[in-house]
């Protein structure tokens, strides 16, 4: 067989890429509990976005003629708390105050922490002082530290979203510069360089799309994470102020009232649990994943 | 060994000097001066001025914190902007029930992780082992505030076997063990989840290793194969996932005595936050990131220790 027949044969780089895509994809929905995570991550981005579709009332709406009503109540099939707002529509805008910090949280952490990592594990005289750096954020345990940046900035969501996004900063670049390091050694890169690429040039189109696999996996359990410190953070008062229908600021609210209605509390608990628990499986099932599916001759 | 512990040593020296810089730091980023927060909406500019002057605040900021190292390594941490307390003198009288909290949480974590984790590893692929993978999975994610408010609605107000709230009692009485209990049990719960998957993917490693199957074909008893060739084997990387678990508790320990009103340092970090008390959340902070480093460094050497093939070399 010559040369060129084989070379023929080759599919392209794009397409190779499209394959190694559908068969990380394919493994990710063999995973049961990563398609129940999948489903409950969907259910929040529809309750996100379409808020004032699903729900007609204001989350805010006080009626104190109708406060404490049980769950099963004709219209507020959630019941409504101490000052007669509506559980659901709370619950169904929270999904979208989550959302929202999450994804704020997690892309502000991951742009600190890749250009960090980048830069770490690509120049040599950098790493010593990024990682220095690094060191010095992992001493202090990760909630603290927000709670150390909160204490400075003052207390508001959007706080919180940069503290959750500076304490995702070290772990980030950590992940990235272990990425860097083994991919640039490889000769693809090598022979980048002796082409004469620029340094931005070979870190952003070629050593950067290689780390994807790991910054993804990062990205989805640091959701996680970040949904679950908002919402801690602001039921101790330190986050979303009343009367933003935050999740953690309604367990907190309903802390007082959890004797005569439980599900003040036990309502936005659950949907706290469900949604950090959708963006652990999800992650869990994506480093599977992406573990075999990113690698063409398996 | 004795190079690897001065190594180590060095670093956490290096480590705590770092943190007392961030911490430092953090009260001259903040804004608000703090001569007018201590002198009270009250007070003139010369008052602000003269407690200025007393405090230091006129000085560089490099001598600034040569004073504040200073204080440390003297036991002072400044004084209290709202009750004018000594900040060593509030942490002392707290963190008692901070450590008492934390340890209580590792033990419980421990022996339901380990246990949990053991077992489905033994009955791998079975109802237990999917059933505890799953709670394992719930115990990350569940909010830990939310479960001490569940477990104090069930347990403290439905059935009254405990306390709602509060750590006044030593831990040693009946007393104090039924208050620690709930706050433990909320504390716990995610350290053992993750203990639990640790020690299973550990155990189903090590279950499957050569000389375990070496010491079957040679007629060991299973249960001399279980304690003496795996269990052994498989507890090096859940120490240090305990020992890492112990630091977090620390930190979490801020939200647990939220919930369960326990006067620690963590609540004392809080209420500090909210009114601002900067001297109060600089020494909390201090306190809460040197005990997490140094448990990081006590598991390290442990690890080495234990597992006579890791060299930090």
């Amino acid at each position: 067989m010559s040369t060129e027949v084989v070379t023929q044969q080759l599919p392209s780089h794009k397409k190779m890429k499209e394959f190694a895509l559908f068969k990380t994809w394919k493994r990710l929905i063999k995973n049961k509990m990563a398609i129940v995570g999948l489903v409950i991550i969907a259910l929040q981005l529809f309750m996100a976005l379409a808020a004032p579709v699903i729900v007609g009332v204001d989350p805010n709406k006080q009626n104190l003629e109708l406060s404490e009503l049980p769950i099963g109540t004709e219209g507020h099939w959630l019941g409504t708390d101490n000052y007669g707002r509506d559980i659901w529509s709370r619950i169904v805008y929270g999904a979208r105050i989550s959302l929202l910090v999450g994804i704020g949280a997690v892309s502000l952490g991951l742009v600190g922490g890749v250009v960090l990592g980048l830069l770490s594990g690509y120049y040599r005289r950098l790493d010593g002082i990024i990682m220095r750096f690094v060191d010095l954020m992992f001493a202090f345990p990760g909630i603290l530290l927000a709670m150390l940046i909160i204490a400075i900035l003052g207390t508001s969501l959007v706080n919180v979203v940069i503290a959750i996004s500076i304490w995702s900063i070290p772990t980030c670049a950590r992940i990235v510069r272990g990425s860097v390091l083994s991919i640039k050694k490889q000769e693809y890169i090598i022979a980048m360089r002796s082409l004469g690429a620029s340094d931005l040039r070979i870190m952003v189109r070629h050593v950067l799309p290689n780390c994807m696999a790991p910054i993804i996996v990062f990205a989805t359990m640091r959701m996680a994470t970040a949904i679950l410190s908002t919402a801690s953070l602001s039921f101790l008062g330190l986050g979303a102020q009343p009367p933003t229908p935050e999740w953690g600021a309604m367990i907190a609210a309903g802390q007082e009232y959890m004797w005569t209605s439980p599900h003040m509390i036990v309502i936005p608990g659950i949907a706290i649990m469900l949604v950090v628990f959708a963006f652990n499986v999800v992650g869990d099932a994506l480093r599977d994943a992406l573990d075999q599916g990113m690698s063409l001759d398996k | 060994m004795a190079g690897l512990i001065v190594r180590r040593v060095f670093q956490l020296v290096l480590l705590l000097i770092g943190i007392s810089f961030i911490v430092f730091m953090s009260m001259h980023i903040a804004p608000g001066d703090p001569a007018s927060i201590i002198g009270g909406p009250t007070a003139t500019k010369e008052d602000v001025e003269a407690i200025r002057e007393n405090l230091g605040l006129n000085e560089p900021l490099l001598a600034q914190y040569f004073d504040y190292l200073k204080g440390i390594f003297a036991g002072d941490l400044g004084f209290s902007y709202q009750t004018k307390q000594a900040v060593s003198e509030a942490i002392i009288d707290r963190f008692p029930n901070t450590l008492n909290l934390a340890i209580a949480s590792i033990i419980v974590a421990i022996v339901i992780g380990v246990t949990a984790g053991i077992i489905s590893a033994l009955k791998h692929n079975t109802w237990f082992d999917g059933l505890s993978t799953i709670i394992a999975l719930g115990g990350i994610s569940i909010p830990n505030f939310w479960l001490g408010a569940i477990l104090i609605l069930i347990f403290a107000v439905n059935l009254q076997w405990f306390p709602v709230g509060g750590l006044t009692e030593p831990f040693w009485t009946i007393e104090g063990m039924k208050q620690l209990a709930l706050p433990a049990i909320t504390l716990g719960t995610g350290s053992a989840a993750m203990i639990a998957r640790m020690s299973r993917s550990a155990m189903l490693e090590v279950i499957r290793a050569d000389y375990v199957r070496t010491a079957r074909a040679k007629g060991v008893r299973e249960k001399t194969v279980i304690m003496m060739h795996c269990l052994r084997n498989a507890m090096i990387p859940v120490i240090t996932v305990i020992g890492l678990n112990f630091g977090f508790l620390l930190g979490g320990t801020i939200i647990t005595e939220s919930v369960f009103a326990i006067n620690g340092v963590g609540r004392l970090m809080i209420e500090s936050i909210a009114a601002r008390d900067f001297p109060m959340v600089q020494g909390s902070v201090l306190l809460v990131a040197t005990l997490f480093v140094l448990v990081n460094l006590i598991v390290d050497i442990v690890y080495a220790f234990i597992d006579p093939r890791i060299s930090y070399e």
